[in-house]
């Protein structure tokens, strides 16, 4: 279910990246698309500009176009039965009445509009989502420390709305994170993680518990692009296991979740005026083989398994 | 327990809580052995024993069950908690180097992966604290006859190789049949297979021989009867691992093979043990119920992370996965304990709290295959390789 118009998302964890594009360059290459979109709105804006004067231009002469409108259908009848003399007679007084010395009867030399800049798929898509009204919203997605840096200094340098998903790095920059009040999803949790390529006591155990400790309400994830969510409570489950409390856990897959999602007003809790989506667990619902009994969504019961 | 051990539980209790080192062998550090006292033991084998008593003494089980504590003991009370025997991770390629072995031969048999294997990779470090007290690494899957596979302790400071000359091991997939060698195909795999456990060399397409080394070809024909592990990524690849590999008596546990969720019930037609890899929560649920369904029809299941292709601390995640698609959680929990064990040959030393079996262990405060539950302490070969209380006092 969609809620509208969500964030642009640009990757910037490398191990997404399809040919293996590292770090600083791919940090150079994002930027490099937003320069792009920064330059590709100010070309957008001179067009614009140059349209108006046209505009204006075309409009200014178009009272002669109009008269010549208006006088288009009687003349085309009377010009037929009149004398040259009293045609050139009537130009003249038409001229004068319009207050132009131009001859209306020749087509004008009109000026062409200027030209739209060209396409440019990537900064156009970065474009319409800093163009949209939801604002300048960004979900980068990292992996590393230096990932969530360079997510930081996009989203200052080019004033985005940002939002960060991601794994270990977000705990470095944890207290940045809090106080500029950016929305985190982790979707890489040591043990979700596709690879291990460092030391496995630096993949930060207990990282989600870490970060909520730190004063983040961060969102959790299964981290799987275009796979399944079922058993999303699980992978909080682990967190629990790490060291999250079962309260915070639940708030990572709802409320929190709403929140980084920006529908934290429609949805997340169960309150009054909230959207009553609701699941009845025959148990504990992080445990592993608990089931679910009743899945409501919007107050409509979309699964009753028994 | 009798009242004379009860008693000298609680006066010993209170003395060993402030000695309790993070690593330090237990009998050195109390002077005795390391008494636990857990609500539940899950044996290892699908057996549970509750309010059980287990000594620790000279890095092995010496008493599971009931009887009295030993004099000197360090007592640690988890009356509330689960102990079950340390997690094995049976099937990876953690702290192998560089693979073991050239790609260029297609077999390698003579190959230990032990020898590639590195005692302080960054790969394994603090993998004990998460319950793996046990690995089995191999030889990347990458020549038919890939080499032997290793096993090594993990603990807090390290790991110490348990076996260095494990089972053989095998690969049917297409990492060892390409294209750009021979063989390339499932038929030429077996041929040359059969030719080089008859001790004979296998002529390919052209009339050259497939460049096989002596070394090789020895070891191959010298093979003794008795458990092998193959790589397999498809119902036809396992299939042919199976056929060839018996015909010299040998036993193959098939790996890899999520691949074959379609068809569960052919590959349990094959009747060899399997072992489900790479489990994550994104996974459809035919592969996460596989385990399932390879159990209900009476295949004998381990679950592995094959890391680094996953993170090695996905394997209690990848337990409770299984245990919600269906696994029943005492089986789940064989799947990384007493069956991994058997798979590596090592069942008779490791893989359950049995007395006489090495001292791997781990406490959980809930049951050990829910991902929700904190590990309270971890003994590896008798030593303490985590323990939570002096975490959480540091």
């Amino acid at each position: 279910m969609l809620f509208g118009d969500g964030p642009i998302v640009v990757t910037l964890a490398t191990t997404d990246v399809a040919g293996g594009v590292w770090g600083a360059q791919r940090f150079a290459e994002v930027r490099g698309v937003f320069l792009d979109a920064r330059e590709r709105r100010e070309n957008l804006a001179r067009w614009r500009r140059d349209l108006q004067r046209f505009e204006d231009k075309r409009a200014a002469e178009e009272p002669i176009a109009i008269e010549r409108l208006l006088l288009a259908p009687d003349l085309l009848e009377d010009l037929l039965l009149w004398s040259p003399e009293r045609r050139a007679a009537w130009r003249e007084a038409a001229l004068k009445s319009a207050g132009r010395e131009k001859d209306w009867t020749k087509p004008k030399d009109v000026a062409k509009p200027p030209a739209r800049p060209g396409q440019d798929p990537a900064a156009d898509l970065i474009l319409s989502a800093m163009d949209s009204p939801g604002g300048r919203r960004v979900l980068f997605r990292t992996q590393t420390a230096a990932d969530v840096a360079s997510a930081l200094a996009l989203a200052k340098d080019f004033g985005l709305v940002a939002s960060i998903s991601g794994g270990e790095g977000l705990a470095d920059h944890a207290a940045e994170l809090v106080r500029l009040k950016l929305p985190v999803v982790v979707t890489d949790t040591a043990d979700t993680a596709m690879r291990t390529e460092g030391p496995i006591a630096d993949r930060a155990p207990g990282l989600f518990a870490r970060l909520v400790a730190a004063g983040l309400r961060p969102a959790l994830g299964t981290g799987g692009a275009g796979g399944s969510a079922r058993f999303l409570r699980l992978v909080a489950a682990r967190q629990i296991g790490e060291g999250l409390s079962p309260e915070d856990a639940l708030r990572s897959v709802t409320e929190w979740a709403a929140e980084s999602a920006g529908v934290a007003d429609r949805v997340g809790a169960i309150s009054a005026g909230r959207r009553a989506d609701i699941v009845v667990w025959d148990g504990d619902p992080f445990a592993a083989a608990t089931k679910p009994r009743l899945v409501m969504v919007g107050g409509v019961v979309v699964e009753a398994p028994r | 327990m009798n009242a004379l051990a009860r008693s000298s539980w609680l006066a010993v209790g209170a003395a060993v809580c402030a000695g309790l080192a993070g690593s330090a062998p237990a009998d050195e550090a109390g002077g005795g052995a390391l008494v636990l006292r857990v609500g539940t033991l899950h044996v290892g084998d699908g057996k549970t024993v509750a309010s059980a008593l287990i000594v620790v003494e000279g890095g092995k089980f010496a008493l599971v069950g009931a009887g009295d504590v030993p004099p000197r003991a360090i007592v640690r009370d988890f009356a509330a908690a689960h102990a079950a025997p340390g997690f094995i991770d049976g099937f990876t390629r953690l702290a192998v180097q560089g693979g073991a072995a050239e790609d260029v031969e297609v077999l390698t048999p003579q190959v230990r992966a032990a020898d590639a294997f590195d005692p302080r990779s960054p790969q394994i470090r603090g993998l004990a604290a998460e319950g793996t007290t046990l690995i089995g690494f191999g030889p990347a899957a990458s020549n038919l006859a890939c080499g032997r596979a290793g096993a090594a302790r993990l603990t807090a400071t390290g790991a110490t190789l348990v076996d260095a000359s494990g089972p053989p091991t095998f690969s049917f997939t297409g990492a060892a049949l390409r294209s750009d060698r021979v063989p390339a195909t499932f038929a030429g795999a077996r041929r040359l297979l059969e030719c080089a456990f008859a001790g004979e060399r296998w002529r390919g397409p052209g009339e050259t021989d497939v460049p096989v080394d002596d070394t090789a070809l020895a070891a191959l024909r010298d093979l003794p009867a008795g458990p092998v592990i193959a790589w397999a990524d498809s119902l036809a690849c396992a299939r042919t691992a199976v056929e060839t590999l018996r015909a010299k008596k040998l036993e193959p546990t098939l790996v890899g093979i999520r691949d074959c969720a379609a068809e569960p019930d052919a590959l349990a037609a094959l009747g060899a043990p399997c072992v489900v890899t790479s489990l994550r929560p994104e996974d459809p649920l035919a592969v996460l119920s596989l385990a399932a369904r390879l159990h209900a029809k009476g295949v004998a299941i381990a679950i592995s992370t094959s890391a680094p292709d996953r993170s090695p601390r996905s394997l209690r995640l990848a337990l409770s996965l299984a245990v919600a698609a269906g696994l029943p959680g005492e089986v789940a929990l064989s799947a990384v304990t007493s069956t991994p064990a058997k798979m590596l040959g090592l069942g008779a030393r490791v893989g359950r709290v049995a007395t006489g079996l090495d001292a791997d262990l781990v406490v959980t405060d809930g049951a050990p295959w829910e991902a929700r539950s904190r590990i309270l302490l971890v003994v590896s070969g008798g030593e303490i390789a985590f323990d939570r209380a002096a975490e959480t006092s540091r």
